[in-house]
This record gives C-alpha cells, structure tokens and sequence, in this order.
C-alpha cells in the first residue's frame, strides 16, 4: 500500500461507521411507509379531519397537536414541601425517590411521538400554509432479546384552515414531484420484529440488557461508567464531563434501566454543576413537568433539555434546543418502561 | 423474501456504509441526510433492481453519488423522512482537529475525477474492479484514473512542502 493510500485514509472525514440510532430506524420505516412505486390516482376529497378526528371521537382518544391550545391539567402539588423555588437537587432527588419503585413487566417498551412542522409553504401564491406532520415509533424488548419495532404515520394537517380552504380544502399533499404524498388521515400502524435482536448502546458503548440491568445503583460509580462508556467514543471531543449528563439521561428513558439504576442516574444528575434545573414547564402536548438543560457538547451550542414529571420520575419529553428551525420539532415520550402488555401496532391512545 | 423483508436487509446491513460515504462528501450534515435518505428512497422504490449480495453495496453507492451530483432535488421530501436523522446528525460532535491539513488541503485541489476515485479507494477500501462499477467504467479505465490521481495527489503535497519551505526560508 503506497504513502500516498495511508495518507489518504488519515484525512478520512468519517472514519468510524455509525450505528443505526433511532433516527437511522424511523427514516427506514417512514421510507416503507411511502409507497414502492410513483403513482398518480385521483384523491378522494375527504375533509382533513375525516381521519383524525373521527378515530378520536370513535374512542375517546385525544390526538393533542403542537401549537393547539391545549388547556394544561391542572399541575400536581410538587414533592418540593412547601418550598415555592425549585431547587435544582432537590427536583432531581425528588424524581430519583420515585424511579426506585417503577414497576418491571416481561418486556420493555419506549413509544415516542415525533411532531414537525414543515418548512414549505402550500396552496395558492398569496394564499400559503404550512403542514405539521406527526408519527409514532416504538421499540419493544423481551427479556430474552427479541425485539420489535413499531411505526405509524399520524394524519397531517394545516396550520391555517383559511388559506387550506382557499386551496381547495386538500386532503393529500405531493412533494418532490415524484409521487411522494403527506396524508391527512392516519396511516396503519405496524409492527415488525426485528431478526437478531435489538442491540443496545449506551454513549458510544455496546450494551447487552443485562448489563444494562447490572449498571451499578451507587450514583458516584455509575458517573465513572458513564465516563467510561463516553471514553469509547472515538470521535468524542471535549471534556467528559459535557458528555455526562445526555449519557445519564438515557438511562432515564431509552435504555432499559433498573428502577434503581434510574433512581442512581437521577442522583448523579443532581451532582452535576452543568445540568440546570430551569423550573415548571410543559411538554409539547400540555402535560406539566419540570425542565432540565444541559450542554451536549463543550463549544457547542446546542444543548440537550428534558422535560420530567418528578412526581413520577417519567421522562416527559427529550429535545436538543438552540439548532435551526427550533421550536418547528418536539419529540414526546409516551410510554418508557417496563410493562407486561404485549407488542401491537402503535396506535393513538 | 417480501420486498419489505429485502428492503430491511439491505438497510440494515448497509446503513453505515451509506452514512459513512454521505458524510464524506456532503459538505453539511443537511446534505448528509439527504443523500442517505435519498439513496434508500431510491431503492425501496427499486428494490426489485437491487442486486443481491455485496454487489447492492456497490449500487448503493451509485446512486448515492448521483444524488450527491444533484442534491438539490430531494430536500423538501428528506425534511418529510429523515427530520428526526437530520436532527441527530446537527448535533452531532464535530471530527476533531486533524495535523493533516495540508494533505487535505492538496487532495481538495485535485479535480473531482481525481478525487472520486482516490476516496472510493481508500476511504470505501473498493479494488479498481469495484470503482468501475461504481461510477460505470471499465475496469482499466478505473485503474487508470486511480493511477493518475495518486501521482498528482503525490505531486500537489510535493508542491505544498516546497511552497513551505520557500516562506521559511523568506
């Protein structure tokens, strides 16, 4: 091999291979949504809300949308005793009391709501709207490895009726030219299991459940873990210490922890000078919570932010914040936990 | 096999190799996505052309570089698909600092021929036979090119080196 080839592959941009994480998963099942081949057939003309509203008036389900006004149930008395500012250990500690007793069940199930809005206007020239697309994912794991993925398409729909009426009140929406089409009724929620199990990482470290299970339950050695699992990442830059607290984060709602493990990544989390507990807030469907920030990454000016209900240590929501186009995304936790319900199609409730 | 079972295998088994050759030549982690979003579009809507074994690598990689030669054309829909990848992908970490910028710098002044076939060698590890099919020559052809390229990859860090000792000496 000449000079020339090793200097080439020292300036290699990309040299380790990623693996799929959840955004890789959703774009193949978002891709299999979309149909084989192009097509073009005449729509029929259904209101928008033929789909969505109908299947939540049939079963009382509610599909709370970004950007509705959504009145927030009332917030529940916070375990903070009385004491009207939020001290930032205490919400954590509070929250890390509550993970301890989290129920376990034969599988583990993480369910997530996806909402966006587009950027790209609709309609008639002087007349435009733009669209806010939802979707469910889902992740099941038995105990013995096996694992299934879930995804659905929620209906679309138009953030400005007036000007979607002025379009001639569209139910489907082709972009791209080729056939690709955004629908205003929902699509079929499917399940598919997934052949060699499902592989879990943790940072940038390989995991099986049960070591995942095993993770220690002291807080001080599970931050030296997580510094260990960050270590492996060989494009990590920066300090460590920026890279603590997403790594713990996910223990409290991607990865299947053991209550006492969660209950540990809460503590550690309380420990942590450049995680900020910012006070009361709701997720994008209304539900209260408590925010937490954090950096991501040292120099970077992104950074992570939960939203968790301390009074029962769940993690309500997930958001990186301070990229283009925020406030337009929000990710929503539906379900995280271990449960004895069995894997079925996602599905609105 | 249904096609959504092919389809799952070919993803599954070639995603990081896709990634990896979008995020070497994308200029953003925006155009990363879209090439990869675009290229497993492309064969979920063909999944009956794509060949089998390690041979639908080397498709995939063809059609990766021709959404790479016309980016532009599926960025509305990638913001449909892949909003949640193209999410992760921003905030991702950056690649660190490298003490190669002058080998990058000389590789960035070479043609894009030079520069294809340098890559495919030695960043996709593919043999001239495999280039070929890559970018639909022949084999000779491939070899050829990939000849060529190294020796004005060679000469380019040649140049640099002595520009440098040049200003040194100034």
């Amino acid at each position: 091999m000449s000079d020339i080839d090793n200097l080439m592959r020292a300036i290699d941009p990309a040299p380790h291979a990623p693996e799929q994480g959840p955004g890789a998963r959703e774009l193949r099942e978002a891709i299999m949504a979309t149909r084989t081949r192009p097509y073009r057939t005449a729509w029929r003309r259904l209101p928008w809300w033929a789909g969505a509203v109908g299947a939540v008036a049939a079963t009382t389900t509610t599909v709370v949308f970004l950007g509705q006004a959504v009145p927030a149930p009332p917030a529940p008395p916070r375990a903070t005793t009385g004491v009207t500012s939020l001290s930032g250990a205490s919400v954590l500690l509070a929250a890390a009391a509550k993970a301890r007793t989290a129920p376990e069940g034969t599988y583990w199930r993480l369910k997530q709501q996806y909402t966006m809005r587009l950027a790209m206007p609709f309609g008639k020239k002087g007349s435009t709207y733009r669209l806010e697309i939802s979707r469910l994912s889902e992740t099941w794991v038995a105990k013995d490895g096996r694992s299934w993925t879930g995804f659905k398409e929620l209906a679309a729909r138009p953030l400005d009726t007036g000007a979607w009426r002025r379009d001639g009140s569209p139910t489907k929406w082709e972009i791209g030219g080729d056939g690709y089409v955004i629908s205003a009724s929902p699509g079929e929620g499917r399940l598919t299991r997934s052949r060699g199990g499902q592989r879990f990482y943790w940072s940038a470290m390989p995991l099986t459940l049960e070591k995942i299970e095993a993770l220690p339950a002291d807080p001080e050695v599970l931050k030296r873990r997580a510094a260990e699992a960050i270590r492996v990442d060989k494009d990590f830059v920066g300090s460590v210490e920026h890279g603590l607290p997403r790594t713990l984060a996910t223990l409290l709602y991607e990865l299947p922890a053991s209550p006492q493990v969660r209950a540990a990544a809460y503590q550690a989390l309380a420990t942590l000078p450049l995680v900020r507990v910012e006070g009361p807030a709701t997720d994008s469907r209304g539900r209260p919570g408590v925010a937490v920030t954090f950096p991501i990454q040292e120099g970077q000016p992104t950074k992570g932010r939960l939203v968790i209900d301390p009074e029962t240590s769940k993690v309500l929501a997930f958001d990186v914040i301070g990229m283009p186009m925020k406030g337009d995304r929000s990710e929503v936790v539906l379900e995280s936990g271990w449960t004895d319900t069995r894997p079925s199609p996602p599905s609105v409730d | 096999m249904t096609h959504r079972d092919r389809f799952e295998a070919v993803y599954d088994a070639y995603y990081p190799a896709i990634h990896q050759y979008a995020a070497r030549r994308a200029g953003s982690p925006d155009d990363t996505t879209d090439v990869i979003s675009e290229t497993f579009l492309t064969a979920w809507r063909r999944i009956g052309d794509v060949p089998e074994g390690e041979e639908a690598l080397l498709w995939l990689y063809g059609v990766a570089r021709r959404v790479l030669a016309n980016q532009r054309r599926g960025a509305s829909r990638r913001a449909v698909l892949a909003e949640r990848l193209r999410g992760e992908l921003a905030a991702d970490r950056p690649v660190g600092p490298v003490e190669l910028d002058h080998v990058r710098a000389a590789f960035d002044e070479l043609p894009e021929r030079d520069r294809e076939v340098l890559a495919l060698a030695c960043w996709e590890g593919l043999t001239s036979e495999r280039i070929a099919r890559v970018v639909g020559c022949t084999a000779i052809a491939a070899r050829t090119r990939l000849h060529r390229a190294r020796k004005r990859l060679a000469a380019a860090l040649e140049r640099r080196a002595s520009l440098t000792t040049v200003r040194r000496e100034a």
